[in-house]
């Protein structure tokens, strides 16, 4: 056996497995080379290769033992702890954090003093809007008196209409009376 | 693994499913097809790996740690008995052919060429053409450089080539 690397020992395996020896192409016929000096020599290899596969599986060996995966299942489980403690012991230091910062804020409030407290109540006030209104109409009495000019003719006294009527005395007083008053 | 670690037993009983005939096939052809003795092996095995499995480095190849566990205990065993044995005849390097020709007939000739091998190149033998394992892996299982591993294999497959020629021509000449 010439020294080589045996680099391509697994495609020589390969190929004693899958072709006989006419049926190498010339690539594979130099590799062949590096591991047997004939034809007869690869072909010997190859059906011993075949006759040993054979072999493997007419000879089968096989497990029947469900008793021993029973047997071995049992070990399996004694060897555990008798509780999984993985997933609890997570929760239990969760646990243990929450009660530590629970602590710890009761104790930081307890140690201040205490602030009295001033209690502030929120009180809901609705608001009343009166809307006022000026009466439309003004009622205002008032005498507007004015002046008139008496016109006093002595001559050219125009004639009395017939149908005039005269005023009394008493009217008369009663007209003097009002034009006194009437003078802001 | 990790599965195991936790303790999901449906995780074990997956491993043992898959690793579980291999293994006892392993077990019997390399102690002498005595199978009660394998069994026991396997039974051990097992045990390791659910008592070790904090040990198991889960960056590695489940198959390759296993096979490795199981070729110490078999080199263990192979210790204990100097000579091997094939159901109480012992056959050391069966060199003598005629003794060796009686074992074929009473046997199996492939089974007694197993028998022939020494435990390392058994071990090599068998992972390689019935567990069908990578050349790296065995490496890693025997200890080996792969380069040693594939050139034992070529030696085994040459030496088998040859044995099984040479069984096939006695056995012609012994059947006239």
């Amino acid at each position: 056996m010439n020294t080589h690397e045996w680099k391509e020992y697994e495609d020589f395996e390969k190929l004693l497995t899958e072709k006989s020896y006419s049926e190498l192409t010339m690539h594979e016929l130099r590799l062949v080379s590096q591991f047997v000096s004939s034809q007869q020599e690869y072909e010997n290899m190859r059906l011993s290769g075949l006759e040993m596969k054979k072999w493997f599986r007419d000879n089968p060996i096989t497990n029947k033992g469900d008793e021993s995966l029973l047997k071995l299942k049992q070990a399996f489980r004694q060897q555990q702890p008798a509780v999984n403690y993985s997933l609890p012991k997570v929760w239990i230091g969760y646990a243990m954090v929450a009660l530590l910062f629970g602590f710890g804020g009761w104790w930081l409030g307890k140690s201040e003093p205490a602030v009295p407290l001033t209690r502030v109540e929120k009180i809901l006030m609705h608001d009343t809007v009166y809307l006022t209104s000026k009466p439309d109409t003004i009622f205002r009495e008032r005498i507007i008196y004015k002046d008139r000019p008496i016109v006093l003719s002595t001559g050219n006294r125009q004639p009395e209409a017939p149908n005039t009527k005269g005023v009394s005395m008493k009217e008369k007083e009663e007209l003097d009376k009002l034009l006194v008053s009437g003078s802001d | 693994m990790q599965e195991i670690r936790q303790g999901r037993e449906a995780a074990f009983t997956e491993l043992y499913a898959r690793y579980s005939t291999s293994l006892l096939r392993y077990f019997t052809r390399m102690l002498w097809n005595n199978r009660a003795l394998a069994e026991d092996m396997f039974h051990d095995l097992f045990l390791k790996i659910i008592h070790n499995s904090q040990q198991f480095d889960t960056n590695r190849k489940f198959s390759t740690w296993v096979y490795s566990v199981a070729h110490n205990m078999c080199k263990n065993e192979y210790r204990k008995r100097q000579n091997q044995r094939l159901d109480g005849i012992e056959v050391k390097q069966a060199h003598d052919l005629d003794r060796a020709l009686d074992l074929l007939f009473a046997y199996d000739k492939l089974t007694v060429l197993l028998e022939t091998l020494e435990e390392t190149d058994k071990t090599i033998f068998l992972l390689r053409y019935e567990e069908e394992l990578s050349i790296s892996q065995i490496s890693q299982v025997v200890f080996m450089p792969e380069g040693t591993v594939k050139s034992r294999l070529f030696y085994l497959r040459k030496h088998l080539a040859m044995e099984l020629n040479e069984y096939k021509v006695v056995l012609k000449e012994k059947t006239r």
